[in-house]
């Protein structure tokens, strides 16, 4: 440690400084300034140290796989190659992720790779894959949801937004208790930037009547639809049709009060939105 | 693991033994944990004497040395390293100015060449770099606002553009990720909760979805987890109950079931608090196990406040309150 001190005062870039960074690294994975020094070494030496970091990344990532400071590393140096490694980049994160799927700095590097290079058409194909082989993977339905928004963002929005609604639709009614799945729905329903409401689209109330009729105890299925009823009754007393508005409120009611007993650690989260109801009900 | 499958049930906070652990935390400055932790020691010495204080119990430390060595931590460009051998870095440059608001020595140091380390990472999308290596993350963010408001000078920064970065990284399910697209985890939601909360625009998020993502962290067991169908952690208790506790709806989870939880976490020989059941107890679990506890008003602990993560004693004297 002396001297990784007195090179760090020296400010010598080097061969011998590069491989002093192993040695401390080794040590101590997170040690950032060591990481620095590195970075600064392999930019003013010649190309093939820039080359041989691949396998040294490869190697510390295995045995590090959630260190923030390898990983800032790796975003530096994928960047720094450019747009002819990037697949190798992503291919290289599925492994890591084969590894653990949910390892968070995996996927953030993934999102900042696929952003950078704009390959977010490929990335559906392998969500796919790896939601096949867990479900309840919410790394992977998160990454699925910025996939999902940069396609429609860049084509058809409403296409995207359909094949993506069926897509939900199938892995819902395979794992009906996923908060993953439902929230992607949500997200998709109110957050593709089409005027789609929850309520407004029947494709999705079905859904929640189907899963409903196969496991009645499906509280993420009842939650759902309580929301479905909560943003009609508003929008109906907008409209000022109160009468309807005050029949969607009492659906409403109704399933949080189912909701407080199958999900009762969230009782109380449950009788505050049957509250929020009432006062439709009772107008 | 439920509580009555334990064989005995730990209902009370083992205080004196909290104590004697954090006390005893540092003593031992040949062994190896001591080496690998050095990078961030600040942060440990953080979570070590805020927890004495919450307990009532920093006299046992020895804290004329502390400070001393707080102090031989600042860099030349105003920010703190981890540890007296390490670069400034925003994390520790926090850990250090809230050690040093704890015991009111925030005078000790120029204010203003810390303020200036801190705007300097300011990036022009608003976001925050942790060093001037240039990794980004809403830690930062959270690290940046929060060591202005402790220095008194919160617009030393771009506060709107600050603002409108974290903003930019919240998702569809109402949490918030490390940078824009990145999947919502609990300790990122505590830190950009309480940077919109610093900045005063808390408007600028979905109230309701976010402390609903929050309180569906809460698991059978009555811990919390940090993301959909991950395991229960005591950490957990801080980011998600201080972001609930920020946004006034900590009354939406079971807190019986959370504090019964973390006690049974305890140690009852070493002391400390660990992640979960009988798993091997750390001093940032210990902090965090307690701050929850401290949160939620029980077992006679000093207050803390969510949003600066210090006692609500040391908030008032620096806001003058």
């Amino acid at each position: 440690m002396d001297v990784f001190q007195a090179v760090l005062k020296s400010g010598e870039l080097s061969e011998r400084v590069l491989s002093l960074t192993d040695d401390v690294i080794a040590v101590n994975a997170s040690n950032y300034n060591a990481w620095e020094v590195r970075w600064r070494c392999v930019q003013v030496l010649p190309h093939i140290f820039m080359e041989k970091e691949a396998d040294f990344l490869d190697q510390m990532l295995m045995n590090n796989p959630k260190n923030y400071q390898l990983w800032n590393y790796r975003r530096r140096f994928a960047f720094r190659r450019g747009a002819d490694y990037a697949a190798e980049e992503l291919a290289y994160v599925r492994k890591c992720l084969d590894q653990d799927g949910k390892n968070y700095h995996a996927w953030a590097h993934r999102v900042a790779v696929a952003e950078k290079f704009n390959l977010w058409e490929q990335e559906l194909d392998d969500l796919s894959r790896l939601l096949e082989l867990d479900v309840r993977n919410n790394s992977a339905w998160n990454h699925r949801f910025v996939a999902a928004s940069h396609l429609a963002k860049e084509g058809n929005a409403e296409q995207v937004f359909q094949s993506e609604v069926l897509y939900t639709r199938a892995l819902i009614l395979k794992a009906p208790h996923n908060e993953s799945s439902w929230n992607y729905l949500r997200g998709l329903c109110t957050a593709l930037g089409l005027p789609h409401k929850m309520s407004l689209e029947p494709s999705v109330a079905t859904l929640c009547l189907e899963v409903l009729q196969q496991k009645s105890s499906c509280s993420l299925a009842v939650e759902y639809l309580a929301d479905i009823y909560a943003e009609q009754s508003r929008l109906l007393e907008a409209l000022k049709q109160e009468d309807a508005a005050a029949t969607a409120a009492a659906l409403g009611i109704q399933c949080f009060k189912e909701l407080e007993v199958t999900d009762p650690i969230r009782q109380k989260f449950w009788r505050l939105r049957q509250h929020e109801l009432l006062s439709i009900c009772s107008a | 693991m439920s509580a009555k499958d334990l064989n005995k049930v730990i209902n009370t906070l083992l205080r004196d033994k909290h104590a004697q652990y954090i006390a005893s935390f540092e003593k031992n400055k040949e062994s190896f944990e001591f080496y690998a932790t050095e990078h961030f020691r600040m942060s440990g010495v953080y979570w070590g004497v805020t927890a004495m204080q919450l307990l009532g119990n920093l006299d046992l430390m020895d804290n004329d040395a502390i400070l001393a060595w707080v102090l031989s931590c600042q860099r030349e460009d105003g920010g703190f390293g981890g540890s007296e051998r390490h670069d400034s870095h925003l994390l520790y440059t926090l850990s250090a100015i809230q050690i040093l608001a704890l015991y009111g020595a925030l005078d000790r140091i120029n204010a203003d060449r810390t303020l200036s380390y801190i705007s300097s990472l300011q990036q022009a999308d608003g976001s925050f770099a942790g060093d001037t290596w240039g990794e980004i993350d809403t830690r930062f963010s959270y690290c940046a606002l929060l060591c202005c408001s402790l220095l008194g000078n919160l617009h030393a920064v771009n506060v709107p553009k600050a603002v409108s970065y974290i903003v930019s990284c919240q998702n569809i399910d109402g949490g918030f990720g490390c940078t824009a697209g990145n999947e919502s985890h609990a300790g990122q939601v505590f830190c950009c909760v309480a940077a919109l909360h610093l900045a005063g625009a808390l408007d600028r998020l979905d109230r309701d979805l976010t402390c609903w993502w929050l309180c569906e962290r809460q698991t059978k067991s009555g811990g919390l987890n940090g993301r959909p169908e991950k395991l229960q952690d005591v950490c957990y208790s801080w980011w998600c109950l201080s972001a609930l506790s920020i946004l006034d709806c900590l009354h939406w989870i079971d807190r019986d079931a959370l504090s019964s939880f973390i006690l049974q976490c305890q140690d009852e020989e070493r002391g400390g608090i660990a992640d979960r059941p009988e798993d091997m107890v750390d001093v940032f679990h210990t902090f965090f196990g307690i701050a929850g506890l401290s949160l939620m008003g029980l077992c006679d602990l000093e207050p803390i406040d969510p949003t600066y993560a210090l006692p609500v004693s040391t908030v008032h004297s620096i806001r003058g309150t």
